[in-house]
């Protein structure tokens, strides 16, 4: 197995057979990114329905840390951005935080040497098809968080902002509008296709990292340099650490611009 | 490896869907009785915090409300203080005024008693030299006289007697 082969094996989604396919030809395949989305989903689901309604010290001691989660992204993130329509879509941002983190945190599971498990593993969010899913939920979410707060025409003016009082207004708003409103779409296209490859790239890059420590110790191992695997190992621990970081830093960060973003449609000029 | 930047659009429409599910079910079993434990604490602490404001407001007042009770009686007590003065020096002057008024008249009437026992005594010394006189006269004469003779008799000694005082 060259390191090809292993990158392909852990960074590559896995077609097992196709459910069904679309009128337009699209294939909605089972592959094992959309089992552990699944399989987080779940989880996530499980664990923070445990530690809301959950009873006994166990459930005290998880709702303690996820309230001090909810309540800093209630408090410094959706409330500041979002102002009074907070509460509206405050369980969007928790469920979004949590999704994405509960992802990464899983891909981090060495779930491949779990016997019998027929090759479900993987970090759904190292997938750019999954984050490219999360960015259009929230492009949704600006549309619909722009409609809502400032009605259809108040959104489509939030991307045309001609100031009032241009000299020769009738020749210049128009063409101004225009311009600007070709440039905002453009901005709106490259922060949903920011918010996808970001992530994306933050969650496959730790995992690189790895596998190319880890090859250390069979490109430099193989010519008798015997420090190569205490070597690898400490960088590998070392990588592994800050991706428990990046996974929550991550979660942290696409929720937060997914905040701005909703939070910039919904202000009036 | 162009498989790793080729996104599946039925992994995207996939993704889609499983999580706006999720959002819904995470918002019936998760957040909705999680967040609204979290709003009940907070009302309960923004009205425990509340009513203690209240509390302190009340004890404020309580305290301002006795500080004003404490100087009103402090400036009655010194108000009674002032007036139980002036009243004792009104009484120690009515007093004194009393006691002196009283001693001019045991005065007065001393004197006064002082001069009817002089003037009694200055009248009985006459009448008893006179009588002597008299008596002394009648050895004299040796011939009594008659009561009306000896008023007489004794008015022109008296009447001889001042006029020889007032000779002297």
């Amino acid at each position: 197995m060259n390191i090809e082969q292993v990158l392909h094996h852990h960074l590559i989604d896995h077609t097992f057979f196709t459910l069904f396919t679309l009128p337009g030809g699209v294939a909605m395949n089972l592959t094992k990114h959309l089992v552990m989305i699944w399989l987080v989903s779940l989880t996530a689901l499980g664990t923070l329905t445990f530690a809301a309604r959950g009873e006994g010290q166990a459930a005290l001691i998880l709702r303690t840390g996820v309230e001090a989660l909810v309540l800093y992204i209630r408090d410094n993130i959706v409330e500041p951005l979002l102002g009074h329509e907070a509460h509206r879509y405050l369980h969007y941002f928790l469920t979004l935080f949590f999704f994405i983190f509960f992802c990464n945190l899983a891909g981090m599971l060495p779930l491949d040497a779990v016997p019998g498990n027929p090759g479900v593993s993987g970090t759904a969010t190292g997938n750019v098809g999954v984050t490219a899913g999360l960015a259009l939920c929230t492009l949704g979410l600006i549309v619909l968080g722009g409609v809502r707060a400032q009605g259809l025409l108040g959104f489509l003016k939030h991307f045309a902002p001609v100031p009032a009082g241009l000299p020769m207004a009738f020749i210049a708003a128009p063409v101004l509008g225009a311009v600007l409103f070709v440039i905002e779409i453009v901005g709106l296209v490259v922060k949903i296709f920011a918010l996808t490859i970001r992530l994306f790239a933050n969650m496959i890059a730790g995992h690189i990292v790895i596998i190319g420590f880890f090859s250390l110790i069979f490109i430099i191992g193989r010519s008798g340099v015997l420090v190569t695997g205490p070597f690898a190992l400490f960088m590998v621990t070392f990588v592994n650490c800050l991706e428990l970081l990046v996974a929550f830093l991550q979660a942290f960060i696409f929720t937060l611009l997914t905040a701005v973003f909703v939070g910039g449609v919904m202000q009036h000029h | 490896m162009d498989a790793l930047l080729n996104p599946d659009k039925g992994l995207i429409l996939w993704t889609i869907m499983s999580f706006l599910i999720l959002v819904g079910l995470m918002k019936a079993f998760a957040w909705g009785p999680l967040l609204h434990a979290i709003e009940e604490r907070e009302a309960k602490m923004r009205e425990e915090r509340e009513k203690a404001e209240a509390a302190r407001k009340d004890a404020e007042r309580i305290a301002r409300e006795l500080e004003a009770r404490l100087a009103s009686a402090a400036d009655e007590a010194r108000a009674v203080v002032a007036k139980a003065g002036l009243e004792g020096e009104a009484l120690r002057s009515r007093l004194k005024a009393d006691a002196e008024a009283e001693a001019k008249a045991m005065l007065d009437k001393t004197r006064a008693q002082l001069d009817e026992d002089k003037r009694r005594i200055v009248s009985d010394l006459r009448k008893e030299v006179a009588e002597l006189s008299l008596a002394a006269a009648e050895r004299l004469v040796k011939k009594s006289v008659d009561s009306g003779t000896q008023k007489s008799v004794m008015d022109e000694f008296f009447s001889d007697l001042a006029a020889g005082k007032g000779k002297n």
